[in-house]
């Protein structure tokens, strides 16, 4: 049984971590207008960034067109595969995980499972990473599956944003709209809870704003492994990473970039950090089935 | 001398009056002399407004009894509070009806009594009673009139006022900042004038000339929003259950309940759709006295909202704010704020009108934003006589006030919530800039009538020329050149542009901070600035 794991563009996760865990990536697509460009492969976070400063179309994202994915699995039946984890972005912020579904039908050859994370960014990188290193390891589908979703059970991420109006124009914050317009400027403190964006603190100050996600991650120790992620500021996102490391010395820390999908509905200015905790009682239960 | 060897209901009433013509007529001199030369130092207005809420609480009153005559005056001095220098006062009278409960007319020594009872009272309600204040000059009067005990109401009071002013001479001598200031305790003061009043009311000796009399001040100032009736009555009966009455008002669709008093004596303030029920609920518990009933103007969405909305619409916790000023209201609105009180003429909101506004939100909890150090007493009674509903979060300025508005969530656990907001209210440094209303010497600034004077967390630190200086200094002192943000708020009656050149110079003296410029159209205050 050779079991393989695909995921999409919004995980965020290093090339490095992709190509030595031989991690499929399916990339959702950015529109410029009526110019489609396939996220992380025809445009880097680098040049989206510039680009969303000077071009006068708001850029809109898409999920991968089903045949993408019946693409992307083909190529691994192709190369052995027998089964295949289909790990992806909250249902609840975007399609991808419809259209892998869709483009699984009719593909023979493998069983193909699918996991919705429930997150994104590093929050659903870090799952896609112990998934692949499970596989690697032969551990069977199903095994794979349960401890997949029992790890983005205990995920949590806590981002700032520079401004709101990045995910008010995509929509992909469905509360909180006391957050907005605000005659003092605030900045908010965002979670992903329940596959959503919620809004869960507001502070004063991108210096506060540091802190209190700072707060948010060591509140939730013992904690297995820790990520940052950032759209234009590595500076802060590496005072960040120095912070939370410290919060436990053996737990894994991982920094990323977001994706420019990723970027279109947080804007410039996104900070996060995240925590996978330490596994429970349930996660015990779990593993000895 | 023509005074009485008891004093009834009746003549207490009238000595009262003339006690308040009399702080009235010296009201100013009494704001004059607050030791922050700041242009709403109001101790005098605050005692005046608090002693008219007394006697108009007083008003209904059937005139019997002494004792009870008392009782409304201090339930109405609770309610109508204003200031510190005012909840102060509110306690003193809770200490004289105390010691004259249950009599018909009081003679010398229950005056003596009452005096040292108004003394301890104020005493009991103060954390940290500092000497050289009104606490010491109503103790020492309290004292001399003991002393005088075996004599008449009016040999007893006579003794307290001599000594009440002897005291007020010697505050400088207790109290170090008064002494810097050239001033003597502007409380302590008005104490002495009030208890001057009611013996020159008692005796019926003239006062001297009044030079003017105050503008009338509007004490119907608990808002009233929605439609239905405020329904209002006294209640005197025996074993009064008050949490038994708001409950009763409740079941009956009431709404903004207050039942404030003793087993013997209630003062209930209700809105139903149909005052009939409060007042069956009223009359089957004693007897009704005082009854008013207005029918509330406005049709108030809000109100009907909050009959009619679910428990899933209704979001659980509620926030209220002080604040003058239609940008700062806007800026507390905008935060989520359910209600914002100006408090009035003075800006000093009493304890009654934070209760209402509180109640009036519509939540099952509320937290609670003074916003000035004057209203704190207040707020703290108000939280005090409601705990459980109300949370307080001492802000003592708008700026710290808005900073913990910013960490105010309408849902979730309330103690979480509090403890965010005192953590947000305390990294705010705030600067007040104003005029100064007379010279003086104070926190070692020299001052000069009409200089530009800048506070920071209540200390003032500068003295300037004019107004920009004072507000960089301040800036200076309150840590902007190391802070993130300075928040300008712009008062009322700035010139236009006067934003953008405030903005320009704070950032050439303190480049790399950033500068926020909010028109907050407050009196007194061209600048006020947080710094974080």
């Amino acid at each position: 049984m050779t079991l393989r794991i695909v995921t999409d563009s919004t995980c965020d996760l290093p090339l490095e971590a992709i190509q030595a865990l031989g991690i499929t990536v399916v990339p959702l697509s950015i529109l410029f207008g009526d110019e489609e460009l396939l996220d992380g492969v025809d445009i880097q976070a680098e040049q989206f960034f510039r680009r969303l400063e000077r071009d006068p179309n708001m850029p809109t994202t898409a999920q991968p067109t089903p045949a993408l994915f019946t693409h992307a699995y083909q190529r691994l039946i192709d190369e052995g595969a027998t089964e295949i984890l289909s790990i992806h972005i909250s249902a609840r912020l975007s399609g991808t995980l419809e259209s892998a579904r869709q483009g699984a039908q009719g593909v023979e050859g493998a069983r193909i499972e699918f996991v919705d994370s429930g997150t994104v960014s590093l929050g659903l990188g870090t799952g896609v990473m112990e998934a692949a290193k499970a596989a690697r390891a032969g551990v069977d589908i199903d095994a794979v599956r349960a401890q997949a979703e029992d790890m983005f059970r205990r995920t949590h991420i806590f981002f700032t944003v520079d401004t709101l109006e990045y995910l008010r124009r995509g929509g992909r914050m469905s509360r909180g709209q006391e957050l907005l317009g605000t005659l003092l400027k605030v900045k908010p403190i965002l979670a992903i809870r329940e596959g959503e964006v919620v809004p869960v603190g507001r502070v004063r100050t991108r210096r506060r704003a540091i802190e209190d996600i700072i707060g948010r991650c060591s509140d939730l120790r013992p904690v297995a492994h820790l990520f940052v992620v950032h759209s234009t500021t590595p500076e802060e996102a590496n005072y960040l990473r120095d912070r939370i490391a410290g919060l436990d010395a053996d737990a894994p820390i991982t920094v990323g970039r977001i994706t420019p999908v990723v970027g279109v509905h947080g804007g410039p200015g996104v900070l996060g950090a995240g925590v996978v905790t330490a596994p429970d009682e349930q996660s015990r239960m779990i593993a000895a089935k | 001398m023509t005074a009485p060897p008891v004093v009834a209901a009746v003549t207490l009433r009238a000595a009262f009056e003339v006690a308040e013509r009399w702080l009235a007529a010296n009201r100013e001199a009494v704001n004059a002399i607050n030791v922050y030369p700041v242009p709403d130092g109001d101790t005098g207005a605050n005692l005046l407004l608090t002693w008219r809420a007394a006697l108009h609480a007083g008003e209904g009153v059937p005139d019997h009894a002494a004792g009870s005559y008392l009782g409304a005056l201090a339930h109405g001095a609770l309610l109508g509070a204003r200031g510190n220098s005012g909840v102060i006062l509110s306690q003193m009278l809770a200490g004289i009806a105390q010691a004259c409960q249950g009599a018909g007319t009081l003679d010398g020594a229950h005056f003596a009594r009452a005096l040292v009872a108004a003394a301890d009272c104020a005493y009991a309600a103060l954390s940290h009673p500092v000497e050289g204040t009104m606490l010491t000059v109503m103790r020492d009067a309290a004292r001399a009139g003991q002393q005088a005990a075996g004599a008449g109401p009016a040999d007893v009071l006579r003794a307290a006022v001599i000594e009440a002013h002897a005291s007020v001479a010697r505050t400088p001598d207790l109290l170090p900042r008064l002494r810097d200031a050239g001033v003597v305790d502007a409380g302590g003061q008005g104490i002495a004038v009030i208890l001057e009043g009611v013996l020159h009311g008692l005796t019926g000796e003239p006062l001297p000339a009044v030079a003017e009399h105050a503008a009338p001040v509007d004490l119907g100032a608990i808002a009233h929003e929605g439609y239905g009736y405020c329904t209002e009555f006294v209640l005197s009966g025996r074993g009064i259950d008050r949490a038994e009455i708001e409950e009763a008002l409740g079941a009956a669709g009431g709404d903004s309940i207050l039942v404030v008093g003793d087993a013997e004596t209630v003062h209930v303030h209700v809105h139903l759709p149909d005052p009939g029920p409060a007042m069956s609920i009223g009359a089957a518990r004693g007897a009704l006295a005082a009854v008013k009933v207005e029918n509330m103007q406005a049709q108030h969405d809000r109100w009907e909202a909050g009959l009619s909305a679910t428990e899933a619409d209704v979001p659980a916790i509620g926030l209220v704010a002080v604040a003058r000023g239609a940008g700062l209201a806007a800026a507390f609105r905008d935060l989520g704020a359910t209600q914002v009180i100006s408090g009035g003429e003075t800006g000093k909101a009493s304890t009654g009108e934070l209760v209402e506004a509180a109640h009036a939100a519509g939540r099952d909890h509320v937290f609670l934003l003074p916003n000035d150090r004057d209203v704190l007493m207040a707020a703290e009674r108000a939280a005090a006589q409601e705990p459980g509903f109300i949370t307080l979060i001492p802000a003592r300025s708008i700026a710290a006030g808005l900073g913990a508005a910013i960490a105010y969530r309408c849902e979730g656990d309330p103690a979480a919530i509090a403890n965010a907001m005192l953590a947000a209210m305390e990294a705010v440094r705030s600067v007040e800039v104003s005029r100064a209303v007379r010279a003086v010497t104070v926190d070692d600034v020299s001052v000069h009538e009409h200089d530009a004077i800048a506070l920071v967390d209540g200390t003032l630190v500068a003295a300037c020329a004019t107004l920009e200086e004072a507000l960089l200094a301040g800036l200076d002192r309150a840590g902007a050149a190391e802070a993130e943000l300075v928040t300008l708020y712009i008062g009322v009656g700035a010139a236009p542009g006067a934003g953008a050149s405030a903005r320009a110079l704070i950032e050439a003296r303190f480049p790399g901070v950033e500068v926020e410029v909010i028109p907050g159209g407050q009196p007194h205050y061209p600048y006020l600035a947080g710094v974080e």
